[in-house]
């Protein structure tokens, strides 16, 4: 099958399951938000499906071929930290180039190419005024923006963001959320979206998945049907959001049973 | 701000001049020699050929056994600083090497390699590599890991990993590996020079001390430190200032 398919029997961390039977299927192009409570191991399930850590049972295989080799990252694979992680050394637009020299052939492009589609990603993140600019100078947001527009340099087939526009002011989160809602639109990356606020996965996803507390698995697996271009504190987002409550009460404390699960492991 | 900098370290230097030419005066004996007599002295010694020639043996070492022993050092400090295993089995070494005398060193590599300047040179290495093993260690260690996982997952080759990622960060302690590599390096290469091999400024000084003309010992001396200097400003200086231009 092409696409994602996670099958976590356990990942454990200094002795302790953080993630036990947890599994799904995403499709190429689809956008996924992963959602639980803080601690649930969302950045530990990130760090398995991006092969940063293969210290764990199961499998994770991406278009019908199990991931990966040890220490090695699936190809055209873009991903934002929690924190931007920018090289400091390194100019805006350095740090964008970077990641075009890559060991994948299919990505290759000679220098003018790679500077040309560089500065083309940062206009669009809104830095045209910033490429020369060490990482220091820059804002938090604008930090962001960067690594935002270096996870497309590679045109990337999986994008994994990790809480990527935390703790950024409304206004500079929503143009952020807007700038990877259009750049998504063109590239159609299969993307997934880790978050601790429901409002935001709402806001941006086509699929969410709710993640009990650890050990954690998926214990609701729910489309959004709302219509794009949806405003995070609009009306729209937060009747949804509402009705989700009220349906499952439980479900952001981690502890709710659903007919997806057949056995209770909270305490 | 530049230039001012630069008036005040001119400043410091002529004050340490004048000092010395008062306590010349006041002394007034041939075991202090004024600065006057001193430049005179460096001014013959340069014009029959002789200064020039021992400094550019004495300079030859210097540069041989700084490569040798930034080279080794450098690669082994990765090693430690990465793989802790190898740290903790080399460790033992590396304090005996940090804390043999220089001399025991030099007399061994003369008496096993002969009197020959491979000799002087690994003499001189073999007292820097453990100093430049620590600092570049200690550089190994802070490496920050989270970086080396935007470079995995980006899948970037090895090679922009280590240059674009990896040796920034130990850049640092690569300079201060460097500066204090070539302060020490300086003065074993001497005492090797005295002990050993029949040129460069270490021989001379040995013959001037015989024949206690220390006019010309100070004159050495003087050529020595217009090295240093000129090595810190034309070269230390502007390696340092471009490598950390991201922090201004």
């Amino acid at each position: 099958m092409t696409g994602l398919e996670v099958r976590i029997d356990e990942k454990r961390f200094n002795g302790k399951a953080v993630l036990r039977g947890l599994e799904f299927n995403a499709r190429p192009g689809e956008f996924l938000a992963l959602v639980g409570p803080s601690g649930t191991g969302k950045s530990t399930l990130l760090n398995l499906i991006s092969g940063l850590d293969h210290n764990f049972t199961g499998s994770v295989s991406w278009d019908g071929e199990a991931l990966y080799m040890p220490g090695e990252s699936p190809s055209q694979l873009g991903i934002m930290f929690q924190e931007p992680r920018l090289m400091p050394w390194l100019t805006t637009l350095d740090n964008v180039r970077l990641v075009a020299q890559s060991r994948d052939a299919s990505v290759v492009l000679n220098e003018s190419q790679v500077t040309a589609r560089a500065v083309e990603l940062l206009r669009e993140v809104g830095l045209a005024d910033n490429l020369n600019t060490w990482p220091g100078q820059l804002s938090g947001g604008m930090q962001r923006r960067a690594a935002l527009a270096r996870a497309f340099m590679v045109s990337p087939r999986l994008l994994l963001l990790d809480e990527p526009f935390v703790s950024l002011d409304m206004p500079t989160g929503n143009r952020l959320r807007e700038s990877l809602l259009a750049l998504c639109q063109r590239q159609r990356p299969l993307v997934i979206y880790v978050t601790h606020d429901l409002r935001e996965a709402l806001a941006v996803a086509d699929r969410v998945l709710f993640l009990s507390r650890p050990p954690a698995r998926v214990i609701l697996d729910y489309r959004v049907e709302l219509a794009h271009p949806r405003q995070l504190e609009g009306p729209a987002v937060a009747q949804l959001q509402q009705t989700l409550s009220a349906q499952y009460p439980d479900l952001l404390s981690g502890l709710i049973d659903t007919s997806l699960s057949t056995e209770v492991d909270s305490p | 701000m530049k230039s001012r900098n630069w008036l005040l370290r001119t400043a410091s230097l002529l004050g340490l001049v004048a000092l010395w030419w008062v306590a010349a005066l006041i002394a007034d004996s041939f075991v202090l020699p004024s600065p006057r007599e001193v430049l005179l002295s460096f001014w013959s010694h340069t014009q029959s050929g002789e200064l020039p020639y021992h400094l550019s043996a004495t300079l030859g070492r210097v540069a041989v056994s700084f490569l040798l022993a930034m080279s080794i050092g450098v690669a082994i400090g990765i090693f430690m600083g990465r793989h802790r295993r190898l740290d903790i089995a080399l460790d033992g070494a590396l304090v005996l090497g940090l804390n043999i005398p220089a001399l025991v060193t030099i007399v061994l590599c003369y008496i096993w390699f002969g009197l020959t300047d491979v000799a002087a040179v690994i003499a001189v290495a073999l007292n820097k590599i453990p100093t430049v093993i620590v600092t570049v260690r200690e550089g190994a260690r802070a490496v920050d890991k989270r970086l080396l996982e935007v470079a995995q997952a980006y899948r970037l080759t090895r090679l922009h990993t280590l240059r674009q990622i990896y040796l920034p960060q130990l850049y640092p302690y690569l300079m201060a590996a460097a500066r204090s590599g070539l302060a020490l390096i300086w003065k074993i290469v001497l005492v090797v020079e005295l002990l050993g091999r029949s040129n460069g400024v270490g021989f001379q000084l040995h013959t001037y001390y015989q024949f206690f003309d220390i006019t010309s010992i100070l004159a050495y001396t003087l050529a020595f430190a217009g090295v240093v200097f000129l090595i810190e400003a034309a070269l230390m200086r502007p390696v340092e200032n471009r490598l950390t231009r991201w922090r201004q």
